[in-house]
Formats: C-alpha cells, structure tokens, sequence
C-alpha cells in the first residue's frame, strides 16, 4: 500500500460530530458531580477490591493445586527412574556372558568374564584402511 | 444613518475567562464550539462511538474544572485535545490491569465483515478505524492529529512535549504499522470480494 493512499484512506474517513443533546449532558454531569462521582467510587473501590481478594484466592488456590500435580508428577517420574536404574545396577552385577546359539540340549555362552583381553584387538567394523 | 454593529463572537480565551468565574452558558458554548473535534478525535483514538461520547464528555467536565488553573496559551483545543489523550491513556492502562487481574475474560470476537458490495465503503472505514485504535497510543496520538486533524508537526511536538523529528518518526512508524494492519485485508480480505 502506498503511503498516500493510506493518508487519502485516513483523511477520508467520515468526521463523527457529537450527538444532539451533548452539551445538554455534560451541563447535567457538571450539575450533579459530587453524587456521580462520589458514591459509584466508593461502590467501585470496593467492588474492584473485592474483586481483587476474590481473584487473588482463586490465583493462589490454583496455583497451589497446579504446583501440589506437578509435584505428585515429578515424584511418580523420581520413583520410576528410580526402579530403572536399581534394575540396570542389577544386571550390570551379574557377570556378562554372551548367549551365542543352541537347541534343546545345549546352550552356547561366552563369558566375557573368564574371556581376557588380546593385545591389538580392535573392534570388528574398525580397519587401518577404512580411512 | 449608522452603520449596524456586527457583534463577533467571544474568543475562546473570553468565554474561559468568564467559565472561570462559574458562568455556565460561557461553558456551554465553548462545549457546543468544541464539541465535534474533540467527539472526531476520540472517536479516532478509540474506535468506538459510544466510548468516545462519554469520553468527550468527561474531557469537558475536567476543563471546567481545571478552569482556576488554566493559562491562556491562545489554542484551547489542543489543551481540549491533552485532556482527552490523557483520558484515553487512563481508560487503556486500568484495562490492561484488569485484563491482568482477571486473565480468564473471554476475548473480544470480531464479527464478519460484511460481504455486500454496497457496504464495502463503510466496511473500509471500520476496518482503518479499528486498526488505528489498535496502534500503541504513543504512535496513534500523533498520527491522527496529523493525518486527521492536519495538525503540523511543531504542533503536535509542543503539545505532547517531545522534538519535531520524534513526531515525525512516530509518524511514520504510526503509518508503517497501520499498513502492516491493513495489509492482509488490502491484498483481498474477505471484504473485498464482492458478490456475483
């Protein structure tokens, strides 16, 4: 849009004039301007603190029942991951043994254990070559 | 044979000086002289008619009764203009506390424009209104004194107390944000399509 188009579009939008009669209700208000004013403020003052008190509560209830949830979810999650790694402690403590094959009878099994290391072994996918 | 006297209307700084010393019909009329600028005014800073009236309003009430303490500075609608700004600004930041306080208030829904051809002038109007009422104040005061009321810059920066270029700035940024605001409905929004 181009900047004079949108000043033509501002310029051109209709002139509001006040409503027949306007002079006539500011001329009461100003005749009238203690009981306008001064009670309405004072049921206003308290209505809005009122109000404030109310929503506080309810902020605060709210807020205390979200936070009491999310603490009773970060617990559930502790407990969890606890019964995880208590379980992966477990098995890391039995000795690693490798099942390799079998039938019926036989069930063959390397233990890492007993199996030492050789010296210059590499890893089976690692070859000088590669790179 | 003598000449017919043409009596001229009182100066604004004439009929202030005389509601200061509580005559209402001297209130009365710089009311009816000012009334529709300052109703044009508000009307352009709020988008809402009704609002406006009440506003304007209220803006005559407080220039009565700061009347002890104005000072004649020969433009009396721009001080008519100041106290609407100021009201409007009031109004804009006790909502925005109370949209704060209560955060579960439903939004404002917007209704359709109106797809009829024979409306899409008026539709026009409400649209650039509505965005311009949504401007941040501090662009939208200068603007519409400038591009509406035709104010000049060097008015507009004695009267909201800043430097010429700031106004112009502001100005200018004011137009580059309505024209962000109008652009999706410029480049065919739905109250563009006519029917048939």
């Amino acid at each position: 849009m181009e900047d004079h188009r949108l000043g033509d579009l501002l310029r051109e939008l209709p002139r509001e004039s006040a409503r027949p009669g306007f002079t006539t209700r500011v001329l009461q208000r100003l005749e009238a301007p203690e009981r306008r004013r001064s009670m309405p403020r004072l049921a206003l003052a308290g209505a809005l603190a009122a109000v404030a008190m109310t929503a506080g509560v309810l902020v605060d209830a709210r807020r205390d029942a979200l936070e009491a949830v999310r603490a009773q979810r970060a617990l559930a999650e502790i407990r969890a991951e606890h019964g995880r790694l208590e379980r992966e402690v477990q098995e890391l403590s039995q000795p690693p043994v490798v099942y390799l094959g079998g039938n019926e009878n036989v069930d063959l099994v390397l233990d890492l254990g007993k199996v030492g290391e050789t010296e210059g072994a590499k890893l089976a996918a690692y070859h000088d070559e590669t790179f | 044979m003598s000449q017919p006297m043409i009596l001229e209307p009182p100066s604004d700084a004439e009929l202030m000086s005389r509601v200061r010393e509580g005559d209402r019909e001297a209130f009365a009329d710089l009311v009816d002289r000012h009334k529709d600028p300052v109703v044009n005014y508000l009307v352009r800073l709020t988008a809402d008619r009704d609002r406006a009236e009440d506003l304007a309003q209220e803006t005559f009430l407080r220039l009565f009764r700061s009347a002890e303490g104005y000072t004649e500075q020969g433009y009396l609608r721009a001080f008519l203009f100041r106290i609407a700004t100021n009201l409007v600004r009031s109004e804009e930041r006790r909502a925005q506390r109370l949209r704060l306080l209560m955060p579960f208030l439903p939004r404002e829904e917007h209704a359709e424009p109106a797809a009829h051809s024979g409306l899409l002038r008026r539709e026009l109007h409400r649209e650039v209104s509505a965005a311009v009422a949504k401007l941040p104040l501090r662009y939208r005061v200068p603007l519409v004194l400038h591009e509406i009321e035709g104010w000049s810059y060097v008015d507009i920066a004695q009267e909201i107390g800043c430097r010429e270029g700031t106004v112009k700035s502001r100005v200018h940024r004011g137009r580059q944000k309505l024209k962000e605001k109008l652009e999706p409905y410029w480049n065919g929004g739905t109250a563009w399509k006519t029917t048939g």
